[in-house]
């Protein structure tokens, strides 16, 4: 795959779904605020940094929570229900552009963020290239983009939206226990970050202790020796200050 | 996480949590979806950070036209080959690597860097040609790797060490001029161009003489028998070597570098004196290797001395310019050099090529550590008060809060308990107690408070210098480095200033980095004045001598400029080697930028004189006295004394050396 047709791949992937995603804010009477994600989207496309993926995310975020208020033809106080087709295909159109837009980002900008120490420029060209001295912000290269990557990404988005849709149907069925005064919804959302909390943890603390299991000497070594430091720092800097005062003092008599 | 992946995050939460709340199911599903990616992708990223790190190799080759080489020679361009392979199983979706050019290496052209997708299948390889613009050691340290994930939401900075050094030999150095010179007489067998007024198999007649019977017929002169009426045979010279012996500083004086910038790109940036210095070595082996001499090799430092016996066969040449090659690569490294002024840089360069031995689970510096105490407690280095105040604050809130009022109470309770303790005595107790001690207290708490507002500088060069403790310690228990002592090797660099500096400059100088030195300390004492190196060179030479076979030749390479003063112990070493009939001449490194003493004009005061200008003025004479001393000293045994400064200067020393052999020897016998 070439250049090009990677960035004009992720550009067509993000504006279809940016369109699938106007059709469905139409459904929702949004017809013409609908533009604004469109427009937004299409921008940051087209013009690389000046729209990012997180503010049509906002803005979508926005216009979905005041639909009642924004919607033509409806009262202020209603919210039109939307159906599962709808649901997942919104999942689906969000999740397509933020990953086709963000791709394209790492081809267009940079892929791993440019590091601070690197805006100094270098004073001679020979420096170029040379530790601990400033290049280019690290941009992936459209040539390097391998060909499965496209049909991975359409499989990727379905998939996603389901399990997310299923799993929301499950979280719908919870109800607050009675001895607890509070709403459902809150219940839920208390459930989806215990339940978030608790799965983040147990896969951190389970790829640390991989990567404690995996470490190399010297790192295993260092953390040791670190340990080691943290319980008797005080005693060692005790004897070593000590040892050192006495050094310096038999020099200075040595001089004397 | 980077800046993209944090915002993304922030506003996927938002979805999920508002579309719960407020029961919108298109904004919770659409958020839950989100979630599960953006989740699915991190696990998969932290997983690959965790195991595939691990699994990258590295396979260089460095090669030329004609292949893969092992041993560099200055002057040439050479084709890097750098494969970053992952072994195993997986993948890591996006990697860029970047493979940091050596010091001692000018990248000429190719890539540096590239990206891609990484399978155990697929590696990525770079190739790219450089230079080598002097002699010395390339060092490869290994690949810098960025990796993310597709999106760039997470990103993680490595390196593959995998350090590869390759000998830079010094070049070629075309001598023209010089010659076979006659030498007086010698111990050694022939073969060799230098004439011996000896009878031998040489070309060149030496004498005539009445025929012996057994003498060869082909060697009777025939025109001289006829006019004597007898016969008469020729008596040819011999033809034999000239043992030659070069002693090379390479100590740390002539192995600081000094930013050089000339016109053109060719020259190197940063010069050492020691580059000439083996250049000229080179040039003499060469030519001593062309004339079929033997050449030995010494060389010495503040430490100690290692010798190579005069040889002629070309596995020594080689052997003699990998020495040279090695000694080339060496940096300089003072025990009393201010640690501050080198940590930036070798923390710099340790955040690029360790960064897994800094990170924070495994090299933690807690946070608070150096708002209440100041490390090292006792050094040499004067570095103002701020620097005063931040490493004597603990001690100071301990007197100011603990120690003194805990004192003045128990004076309070013993003025008390015993009798014919006077009034006075007592008043100024309590006062003390009820005044005095409030009154310390809060000033040592004020002294506190304001020197961890001043001492920020101070507080991150600490945690820099603890993170660098521990490297250097792994690096000593793997036997990496020198050793330090196993457990208390950290704090022990925390504490003792000058160990820590060693330590920080051989760190430098293995990954040869080039930085500023300090050359003085606070006392404006030259740290790089090493009058052990002098004896250990009168040594060196006393063992020569003491091995030596004939009359030979002893070429001193050596920085003495600011050794006037103690130079005692080579000159009398001189004596005993020319006591025992050997030559002598010693070449001095001349700083770069300063006009030889034979070509020195006695400099006009500038017109307005500025701390600059009279600096230099002072400088200039400085040296020039001290050169002068040298002369006049080494003159008096009738040794001479060559300045080696530019390039250009090389070859005229080589000719100077070869004059002088030629002078000395063919004055009929007489030595000097």
């Amino acid at each position: 795959m070439i250049s090009a047709n990677a960035e004009r791949d992720y550009r067509l992937i993000a504006l279809a779904a940016l369109l699938l995603l106007y059709l469905l804010l139409t459904q929702q009477n949004l017809e013409l605020w609908g533009v604004l994600p469109l427009a937004l989207g299409a921008l940051g496309l087209f013009v690389p940094g000046t729209v990012s993926p997180p503010f049509v995310l906002g803005v979508v975020l926005t216009l979905l929570v005041f639909q009642p208020q924004l919607a033509s033809g409806f009262p202020g106080w209603m919210r039109q229900r939307t159906s599962a087709v709808e649901d997942l295909l919104l999942a689906a159109a969000l999740l397509g552009y933020l990953i086709a837009h963000t791709r394209l980002l790492t081809l267009l900008r940079h892929a791993v963020p440019p590091d601070t120490r690197r805006e100094r420029k270098p004073e001679h060209d020979r420096l170029r290239g040379r530790w601990l001295l400033p290049s280019k912000a690290t941009r992936r290269s459209a040539a390097s983009v391998p060909p499965r990557e496209l049909p991975a990404l359409l499989l990727s988005v379905p998939l996603f939206a389901l399990v997310a849709y299923l799993l929301w149907i499950r979280i719908g069925v919870e109800t607050p226990p009675e001895t607890l005064q509070i709403s459902p919804f809150l219940w839920r959302a208390l459930l989806v970050v215990w339940g978030g909390g608790v799965t983040l943890v147990a896969v951190y603390a389970l790829i640390a202790y991989l990567g404690r299991a995996q470490a190399g000497l010297d790192e295993s070594l260092g953390y040791l020796q670190d340990q080691l430091w943290a319980a008797t720092r005080g005693e060692q800097r005790q004897i070593q200050s000590w040892s050192v005062w006495a050094r310096l003092h038999r020099e200075r008599k040595e001089q004397s | 996480m980077t800046s993209r992946g944090w915002w993304t995050l922030v506003f996927l939460l938002l979805m999920l949590l508002v579309g719960i709340l407020l029961n919108i199911s298109a904004l919770a599903v659409a958020g839950l979806a989100l979630l599960l990616w953006f989740a699915w992708e991190w696990l998969f990223f932290v997983l690959r950070q965790r195991t595939l790190l691990r699994r990258l190799r590295v396979e260089r080759r460095v090669g030329d036209d004609r292949g893969p080489v092992s041993t560099l020679w200055q002057s040439r361009d050479y084709t890097v080959e750098a494969v970053l392979r992952l072994e195993g199983e997986g993948r890591f979706p996006y990697l860029a690597v970047a493979d940091p050019v050596p010091f001692a290496l000018r990248h000429l052209d190719g890539l540096t860097h590239g990206d891609g997708e990484l399978t155990p299948d697929q590696p990525i390889t770079l190739s790219y040609r450089v230079h080598a613009p002097l002699p010395g050691v390339a060092r490869f340290e290994g690949l810098r790797i960025e990796f993310s994930d597709l999106q760039g939401f997470f990103s993680h900075v490595g390196f593959v060490r995998m350090p590869l050094e390759l000998r830079i030999l010094p070049g070629v150095l075309i001598h023209r001029g010089g010659g076979p010179t006659v030498k007086r007489h010698n111990e050694l067998l022939p073969p060799g161009i230098h004439r011996l007024r000896q009878p031998g198999s040489g070309s060149e007649l030496l004498d005539l003489r009445d025929y012996l019977p057994g003498d060869p017929p082909r060697t009777i002169a025939w025109k001289v028998s006829a006019r004597r009426d007898r016969l008469v045979t020729k008596e040819f010279e011999s033809e034999v070597p000239i043992r030659c012996t070069l002693f090379l500083d390479a100590s740390s004086s002539v192995r600081v570098p000094s930013p050089v910038w000339s016109r053109d790109d060719d020259e190197p940036l940063y010069f050492k004196p020691l580059d000439r210095l083996v250049e000229l070595a080179a040039g003499v082996v060469r030519l001593n290797a062309a004339l079929r001499d033997l050449t030995g090799l010494c060389v010495f430092d503040e430490e100690g001395y290692q010798i190579v016996r005069p040889e002629r066969s070309p596995h020594h040449t080689n052997r003699l310019l990998q020495l040279l090659g090695d000694t080339a690569a060496r940096g300089p490294v003072a025990g009393r050099a201010d640690a501050d002024a080198l940590l930036p840089v070798a923390y710099a360069l340790a955040q690029e090529v360790y960064p897994d031995l800094l990170r924070p689970e495994n090299n933690a510096m807690p946070w608070w550590l150096t708002w209440v105490i100041g490390f090292p407690r006792y050094t040499r280095h004067q570095r103002g008060w701020i620097n005063a105040l931040h490493r004597s604050k603990h001690s100071m809130l301990l007197w100011a809060t603990l120690l003194i009022p805990f004192g003045v109470l128990t004076a309070n309770i013993a003025a008390a308990v015993f009798d014919g303790v006077p009034a006075w005595a007592r008043s100024f107790l309590g006062g003390m107690f009820f005044f005095g001690s409030p009154i310390l207290a809060f000033l040592g708490w004020l002294a506190f408070f304001f020197s961890i507002l001043v001492s920020g500088k101070q507080r991150k060069l600490a945690r820099w210098r603890k993170r660098l403790a521990a490297l250097f310690c792994v690096r000593a228990m793997t036997g990496q480095g020198r050793p330090l002592p196993v457990p208390g090797g950290l704090e022990l660099l925390l504490e003792d200033d000058d160990l820590f500096s060693e330590q920080l400059q051989r760190f430098l100088v293995e990954h040869q980095v080039p930085c500023a030195v300090p050359l003085y300390d606070e006392q404006g004492r030259y740290l790089f004045a090493l009058p052990r190196k002098v004896e250990l060179l009168g040594q060196a030479l006393l063992h020569a001598v003491s091995r030596g076979h004939d009359n030979e030749l002893f070429v001193l390479v050596a920085d003495l400029l600011e050794l006037d003063a103690a130079i005692e112990p080579l000159l009398q070493a001189v004596r005993v080697a020319l006591g025992r009939h050997h030559q002598v001449l010693l070449v001095c490194p001349w700083p770069e930028g300063i006009p030889l003493p034979t070509t020195a004009q006695p400099a006009p005061p500038p017109a307005e004189p500025t701390l600059k200008s009279v600096l230099k003025q002072l400088t200039l004479e400085r040296i020039d006295q001290a050169h002068r001393r040298i002369a006049r000293a080494f003159a008096r045994l009738g040794v001479s004394v060559v300045c080696a400064s530019s390039k250009e200067s090389l070859p005229l020393i080589l000719d100077r050396i070869e004059r002088l052999r030629s002078a000395r020897i063919s004055a009929g016998g007489a030595r000097r």
